[in-house]
């Protein structure tokens, strides 16, 4: 049996041992956020400032190209009423703009939502598997136009042929916005049809074994309503001409 | 003190210490992800790319606000003028047809030819999430109009293998694939030919493509 003096002595040095692991341990898990806030380069910070402020100003551009739109469909509807020939015109400008993407459309079809996984990847996983990629986003338009789909939207922009999706490290960009996740991806057409294509393609089943495994969001939803707003981006062809 | 009082303050205490870090790491494992996740902690390249393709997206709401702006100040005009509202017309039809595929266009651009390797022990398959990405850095880098193997890309228009052979819309084409985009010539080659871009991507695949400038390209409706 061990002394009282040998008693506390041991006590003490595994008081002391305690202590020390659970400062080191501290110390360890806090040096990434103490480090990390420490370098946010001041440039970050102005970088971030000048990035939402082309955000606002862009949004602030959309509003007024709506009503400028809103407008013009409103003028051009007066015109239509006084002429056969300007009402010819303008039935087929509708047409020709619902094919460019240049209108608002609406009705029935499906909702794909894919979002990054809610948990943190260990050390040792692959932390690709955890988060959405600007590739997902492009097989899945290209799928949902394979099934049938007439117009298609991600988030609140409208997808239309030549709508870049690229990535910046972790920040996707359609149409040059900024997306957040999750990714509402909505396709205006046949519900059954395009719910049974893309939920039996191998890309949209090989998403489902990263949700179960990873945690990551891909669900579809079908006999839905929904709206897809028109592009904003009408760019005049700077290149192309009508060939002779 | 005795020996059993003395261990189970030693419990005791390992116990609290236990509690607390087990406290702490969740939620400073959360901490440093959302860190991670926040855009101050972005690389600044990653900034600056989102910052360029931002005032890239100004320029163009400012361009289609100017032109609304002006095609509503036109029709007030000419509230009264039938020719004049049929030319405005006319004038923006001219210009859609052009972008839905309705009418033969012209201008330049570049070619990029694409090319599997069929023989030897494994042969090289060109995946569809590499034509996509190849075609979606074209639009990236300022292509206006593409088609491939003659075939025009469309709103709607879905681009997959099928088989050995690929699929355009509603339209089925064979290897070697001939994508043509008219637009900025420069900015497309420089997009491409990115390192580490797609045409790296293909090469690593060992898919063969090979890129040309082209003067006048000529793509059918």
């Amino acid at each position: 049996m061990m002394s009282p003096r040998k008693n506390r002595i041991a006590f003490l040095i595994a008081l002391f041992v305690l202590v020390i692991s659970f400062g080191y341990l501290l110390a360890v898990q806090f040096e990434p956020t103490i480090n990390q806030a420490y370098v946010v380069p001041d440039q970050n910070v102005e970088l971030v400032e000048i990035m939402k402020g082309l955000e606002l100003e862009n949004a602030k551009s959309v509003e007024r190209i709506v009503a400028l739109r809103s407008r013009l469909n409103e003028l051009e509807s007066k015109a239509a009423a006084t002429s056969d020939e300007v009402r010819l015109l303008t039935q087929r400008l509708q047409e020709d703009r619902a094919a460019a993407g240049l209108s608002d459309v609406a009705g029935e079809g499906v909702i794909v939502t894919l979002g990054d996984s809610t948990r943190t990847p260990t050390l040792s996983d692959d932390a690709n598997y955890y988060v959405i990629h600007d590739g997902y986003l492009r097989m899945m338009v290209n799928l949902m136009r394979r099934y049938g789909a007439s117009a298609i939207a991600i988030n609140d922009q409208r997808v239309l042929a030549n709508s870049p999706i690229v990535c910046a490290g972790p920040i996707i960009l359609v149409n040059s916005s900024k997306m957040s996740p999750p990714y509402v991806i909505r396709a205006l057409g046949e519900p059954e049809a395009l719910f049974r294509g893309i939920s039996q393609d191998v890309f949209f089943k090989i998403l489902t074994v990263y949700r179960d495994q990873f945690g990551i969001t891909c669900s579809i939803q079908k006999d839905v309503q929904i709206a897809i707003p028109a592009s904003l981006d009408n760019r005049a062809l700077k290149y192309t001409k009508g060939a002779r | 003190m005795t020996n059993r009082s003395l261990w189970r303050s030693t419990a005791l205490m390992f116990f609290a210490i236990s509690f607390l870090v087990g406290l702490f790491l969740p939620g400073q494992a959360r901490v440093v992800q959302e860190m991670k996740q926040s855009y101050q902690n972005q690389d600044p390249k990653d900034l600056i790319r989102v910052i360029k393709d931002l005032q890239g997206r100004k320029a163009t709401l400012l361009a289609e606000e100017t032109d609304m702006s002006q095609r509503v100040t036109q029709y007030l005009r000419a509230s009264d003028d039938t020719a004049a509202q049929v030319q405005q017309l006319q004038r923006e039809e001219a210009v859609l047809q052009q972008k839905i595929g309705k009418v033969p266009l012209e201008g330049p651009g570049i070619r990029v030819t694409i090319q599997e390797q069929s023989t030897g022990e494994s042969p090289s398959i060109l995946a569809d999430e590499d034509l996509l990405l190849l075609l979606n850095d074209l639009w990236a880098s300022g292509a206006e109009v593409i088609s491939l193997n003659g075939i025009r890309l469309l709103n709607s228009t879905a681009v997959f293998r099928a088989g050995l052979n690929v699929r355009v819309g509603d339209h089925v084409t064979t290897m070697p694939l001939r994508v043509e985009a008219i637009g900025d010539v420069e900015n497309m080659s420089k997009g491409l030919q990115m390192p580490g871009g797609v045409l790296d991507l293909l090469n690593l695949r060992r898919v063969s493509a090979i890129v040309q400038t082209v003067s006048l390209l000529k793509l059918s409706n």
